[in-house]
């Protein structure tokens, strides 16, 4: 490990040449990494460079989407290398840092809305307006969850062939790098996961705010995911409560010598306390016993054995959802790829508590308890979910649609 | 007041006989839900030699919800998050998979279990675990100069 290493910074996105330890001199996080390639001197923003150079350093893998190069009269354009050229356009900027594996790609892009007076004059370019209306689409989606009918990224980036993509989506400009919407373009930066996406993202919106269910930095997503992994923990999958009437139907029994064990000393497993010959206790079907006071607190939480977690229901011997008695879900393809449009749907439109809403729709999906959807209610969810899409979009949508798939 | 009978007997058994590696003692003797524990790294980890000052804290519902284990330190692992919280993600410490009857003694011995056998598939911080799976040496490169730089 050598001094000169370039460098990234996971948490503010900062890049620099390592001179020493690993911290990040922007923001003092220490969650860096190497980025090996060998360090070049700062090039970008420098229009003479480039100017002067017929082969720039490929430090920026936007320039070969230079849509001036093939067209005839660009004498003056030719000075800039590129609309989306590092600083040396006037209306747009583009600075990429890439590794030279492409594995790794971080852009940062900066757009003005003014049209530059000397493009004008030199006859529309299709491209500028274009961009524009993209970058304002983009924006737009971001901001709110739900722009006038917007849903590009609400849709399952797996199934390009969605009609109701907006045009600008198949432009190679913006969707080069996204897996699934389009052919990857091997000039693109290649973005190999959401969280660069976002990333990419967040600096495309030069800023760091949270707005409504969108996520713009690494950061808010972990934060996003680590509520998810703390919460979807909590009582909705977890067993439901157990009836008064059940927990005083229980046997009680008194302890004997058999339940000592063979050490002739038991306790018992809630609150540790030994137990004596002749106390009574609770017993749950499953031969687990208590003391009532005990077994009583957690079943009116949760209504399987603290201990070996089978239900209390002595008729069911087993809790729904268990190696002994599992749920069937329908076997039906069309039925998951509903489901979760539908809860996305959902979590886009009850807006902030989205992401409560968003685990409670999630929870089902990975609960062994979720019940089979019958036949007529999964036609209604697919109706309404077909009816509704149109209402979904950002990135958390796409988020909710990635992570449904995956897990 | 069931909770604090079975805490202070937990703490007790683990002050008499600690398990390996493992030290704990209350942040503050006044209250017993707070908990301070220096966890040694595994000599089978990058962790080795490093002392970890993890932080246990148990709900007042304890042993009906489970306690909440984070990294004081700051550590280089899959499974704990790298933030200020240093929050530790422990299946058996999820709400829906907690048993009342498990004791802190296995939590602890859990968490010091998984510094020796990362679980990536179900990591807090996506990109050690890919690390972690894809490419061992470098993780632990790192993970014994974290642990240099903030354990030792």
């Amino acid at each position: 490990m050598d001094n000169g290493d370039r460098m990234l910074c996971h948490a503010c996105g900062g890049v620099w040449i390592r001179d020493g330890d690993l911290t990040c001199p922007h923001c003092q996080s220490e969650f860096t990494e190497i980025i090996e390639i060998p360090p070049e001197p700062p090039s970008e923003g420098s229009p003479s460079h480039r100017a002067d150079s017929s082969s720039p350093p490929r430090v920026n893998p936007w320039v070969d989407h230079n849509p001036w190069e093939r067209e005839p009269q660009e004498s003056q354009e030719r000075q800039s290398p590129g609309f989306l050229g590092s600083g040396a356009s006037p209306f747009s900027s583009v600075h990429t840092y890439r590794s030279p594996n492409g594995r790794f790609s971080f852009s940062s892009a900066t757009l003005d809305a003014g049209m530059p007076s000397g493009q004008r004059n030199n006859g529309p370019n299709p491209m500028v307006p274009m961009m524009i209306q993209s970058f304002d689409t983009l924006l737009q989606s971001l901001m709110e969850p739900n722009p006038r009918g917007y849903r590009g990224f609400g849709d399952d980036p797996f199934h390009p062939q969605s009609s109701t993509s907006p045009d600008w989506l198949e432009d190679d400009h913006l969707t080069g790098g996204h897996p699934g919407l389009s052919p990857r373009n091997g000039d693109a930066p290649q973005r190999i996961n959401i969280n660069e996406y976002v990333m990419t993202l967040s600096v495309v919106t030069v800023s760091g705010l949270i707005s409504g269910d969108a996520v713009y930095s690494q950061e808010e997503l972990d934060q996003v995911i680590a509520q998810l992994v703390e919460n979807t923990g909590g009582t909705s999958t977890a067993a439901p409560p157990a009836s008064d009437a059940a927990i005083h139907a229980l046997p009680k029994k008194k302890v004997n010598e058999e339940m000592m064990g063979s050490e002739g000393k038991a306790v018992c497993s809630i609150c540790m306390d030994n137990v004596e010959l002749g106390l009574e206790v609770t017993v749950l079907p499953c031969t687990h016993w208590f003391h009532f006071n005990c077994i009583h607190a957690w079943l009116t939480q949760h209504d399987t054995c603290p201990h070996c977690r089978r239900s209390i229901n002595a008729n069911t011997g087993a809790g729904e959802g268990t190696s002994e008695n599992p749920v069937v879900i329908q076997d039906s393809p069309e039925q998951p790829r509903s489901d979760r449009r539908h809860s996305s749907s959902r979590t886009m439109r009850s807006g902030r508590s989205s992401l409560s809403s968003f685990q409670s729709r999630l929870s089902p999906r990975i609960s062994p308890r979720r019940s089979p959807t019958p036949e007529g209610g999964e036609s209604s969810n697919r109706r309404s979910s077909r009816g509704e899409s149109s209402n979904g979009g950002g990135i958390a949508n796409w988020f909710a649609n990635r992570f449904g798939n995956s897990s | 007041m069931g909770s604090i009978k079975r805490i202070s007997k937990e703490l007790t058994e683990l002050t008499e006989s600690p398990p390996e590696g493992i030290t704990v003692e209350l942040a503050d003797e006044s209250n017993v839900y707070e908990w301070k524990v220096i966890m040694e790294g595994p000599e089978s980890s990058p962790y080795y030699n490093g002392k970890f000052l993890v932080k246990l804290s148990l709900p007042t519902e304890y042993p009906f919800k489970p306690p909440t284990v984070s990294f004081a330190t700051k550590i280089y692992h899959p499974n704990v998050t790298n933030d200020e919280k240093g929050s530790m993600c422990l299946g058996m410490l999820r709400a829906d998979e907690w048993k009342p009857s498990s004791k802190i003694a296995a939590v602890l011995q859990f968490a010091r279990q998984l510094l020796s056998e990362p679980m990536p598939d179900d990591a807090v911080e996506g990109r050690i675990a890919e690390q972690y799976k894809n490419d061992r040496g470098r993780y632990e490169e790192v993970a014994r100069e974290w642990t240099r730089k903030h354990a030792c």
